[in-house]
């Protein structure tokens, strides 16, 4: 009898597992029906179009997003790299322990928030929307991973590499900048790139921000579109073309990011 | 020391320069940094004051959402709000918790791998993409089952009302959906502060892994379990995309289940590039403010039983 109901309970979980499993491959599989069947050459060589053209494309929110991410990734990187050396070098001071508690405060900021408070400071002041204030508001969302899971990245330098560093007498920057960061070179990669994959699919932060554009903008200064606004902006819009360019986009963002994490696997679960 | 390195490394105006700069932008950096998440609170708190002023507590007791009129009621998101939350934790909780039993305790190897990439690729698809497939896939169908539910449970006055595809039911579906993985990677966690002696010493006994989970797991992490309801139901409350893009954006109190309704941030998310009057503009930062502050109460909630739980470990 009870092993009868160990078995019961595990064919029950193994279900439920299955159930998620589907669940997901059914995403996936109309994601990839519906992506491929509108994917075509003019979908990256050709900007928005007015519906009734029967063409049209994402070029202009592939760019967007290239120029967005990548303006935020170096905001990004930057800024969390000091950030979690600083937790590294004065681990158990006041300074740092607020520094900790305040990147787990804004990693649990509203993504939207944050969006409505870059408007604020940058777009109003601007007195436009761009897509530098898009870059900004991002990087507020991927700032506090970063800087975590580089910490995290930092403690794991082998002691004895930092011992004969100081035994030759370096100074502490010289040791950061010549035996730590080397060593944590590939590892701030793959989480650099992991903080990307997490910042590319993120829509609101840049809905009063970047705000969006139908044709090709290569200034950050000036309004731009980006693939995940795109897909909202073509998702709830009532037109068949529209929406057969949203699954290609979607498609197209979630290869991306899926790819990157996947990858990545080893290094998911820093800095959560 | 060759006498060349001992230049280079003690040469006094050079290594006090760089020594103190590096520190100083490191110091810089950090400061900064923490004033981050103050910044967006006092931008906030500075865009709300003026329906804080004009509206006072009167957003907390109308039920009401009139932009024309300047009669704006909060509670009504509010409460959407932290239920939508509730009902999705407690519903992925059920899906979740069984997957990560299953995880740690009934599988091994590949297909252990398998469900683990299965959650993983779940966590990265990005909400705006879940939306997307909610649209066009769920929405349309989601009304079958509504029929079913209402046929069958349409004695509690909640949940009788006319099926709708877009509403609270389509939106704790898929937000539901997207806490699965986070609750699970949570839940994981936690089994593995169980000490590996006393599940051993269950196993030396005879007992079934059953047994060992009902008798030995769960009462384990009970308590941590309180931990996760309040993060995911963080997370289900600040989720902004999926929820904008089902809730069907009326921002009145549901009627039932089924009806379409507005969170917090769906209203902000719909209404905020259209807001024309300055009272409008700073009821929707008030509304962030709001969403802020709740979640900052449930993170902090969630981190300090965590923290009194397993300090040692």
């Amino acid at each position: 009898m009870r092993v009868i109901i160990d078995k019961i309970f595990q064919i029950f979980t193994l279900s439920v597992a299955i159930f998620v499993s589907i669940i997901l491959i059914f995403i996936l599989f109309q994601l990839i029906k519906d992506g491929i069947s509108s994917l075509s050459l003019n979908f990256f060589i050709e900007s928005a179009r007015p519906v009734g053209s029967n063409s049209g494309g994402f070029k202009q929110a592939i760019l967007g997003s290239l120029i967005i991410d990548s303006i935020a990734m170096l905001i990004i990187v930057f800024l969390s790299i000091l950030g979690g050396l600083f937790l590294y070098v004065y681990p158990e001071t006041l300074l740092s322990k607020i520094l900790k508690e305040s990147m787990s405060l804004l990693q649990g900021t509203p993504t939207i928030v944050c969006g409505i408070c870059v408007y604020y400071i940058l777009v109003r002041s601007m007195g436009h929307f761009s897509g530098l204030a898009g870059s900004v508001a991002l990087a507020l969302v991927g700032i506090p991973y970063m800087v975590l899971a580089s910490e995290q990245i930092f403690s794991m330098t082998p002691t004895l590499l930092l011992e004969a560093a100081y035994s030759l007498g370096l100074s502490r920057t010289r040791v950061i900048l010549y035996v730590v960061l080397k060593f944590a070179k590939f590892p701030l990669l793959a989480i650099s790139l992991l903080t990307l994959a997490r910042i590319a699919g993120e829509t609101a932060p840049l809905l009063f921000t970047a705000f969006g554009n139908s044709f090709l903008e290569l200034n950050p200064l000036r309004p731009m579109a980006a693939i995940p606004l795109q897909i909202y902006v073509y998702a709830i819009s009532p037109y068949d073309e529209w929406h057969r360019l949203a699954w290609a986009g979607a498609l197209i963002l979630i290869a991306f990011v899926t790819v990157l994490s996947l990858i990545l696997g080893r290094y998911r679960r820093l800095g959560e | 020391m060759p006498k060349k390195i001992q230049n280079i490394v003690n040469f006094p105006p050079f290594c006090l320069s760089n020594f103190s700069l590096f520190e100083l932008l490191l110091k810089l950096v950090a400061v900064l940094l923490i004033f981050l998440p103050i910044l967006i609170f006092v931008v906030l708190f500075i865009n709300s004051l003026p329906a804080i002023y004009h509206l006072g507590f009167s957003v907390f007791t109308t039920n009401n959402w009139d932009p024309v009129d300047d009669k704006f009621g909060v509670i009504s998101p509010l409460l959407v709000t932290v239920m939508v939350g509730v009902i999705c934790t407690f519903l992925g909780l059920m899906l979740s918790t069984p997957i990560a039993l299953f995880l740690s305790f009934y599988s091994r190897g590949r297909i252990s791998a398998f469900f683990s990439t299965v959650i993983d690729a779940l966590a990265s698809i990005p909400s705006v993409v879940l939306g997307l497939w909610a649209i066009f896939y769920v929405a349309p169908h989601v009304d079958k089952v509504e029929n079913v539910i209402r046929d069958l449970f349409g004695f509690i006055p909640f949940l009788k009302g006319n099926p709708s595809p877009f509403g609270l039911f389509t939106t704790i579906l898929i937000l539901t959906l997207m806490l699965i993985p986070i609750q699970t990677v949570l839940i994981k966690e936690l089994i593995t502060l169980v000490p590996r002696n006393l599940i051993e010493a269950g196993f030396s006994l005879g007992t079934t892994k059953f047994e060992i989970v009902r008798s030995l797991i769960l009462p384990f992490i009970k308590k941590g379990m309180i931990a996760v309801i309040f993060l995911s139901l963080a997370r289900g409350m600040e989720e902004t995309m999926a929820t904008a893009m089902l809730i069907g954006n009326r921002p009145l109190f549901p009627d039932s289940l089924f009806s379409p309704t507005a969170t917090l941030t769906s209203i902000i998310a719909n209404e905020f590039a259209e807001a024309f009057s300055r009272i409008y503009l700073s009821v929707l930062f008030e509304l962030g403010l709001i969403l802020f502050i709740l979640v900052f109460v449930t993170n902090v909630i969630a981190k300090l039983i965590l923290r009194l739980l397993y300090r040692g470990v």
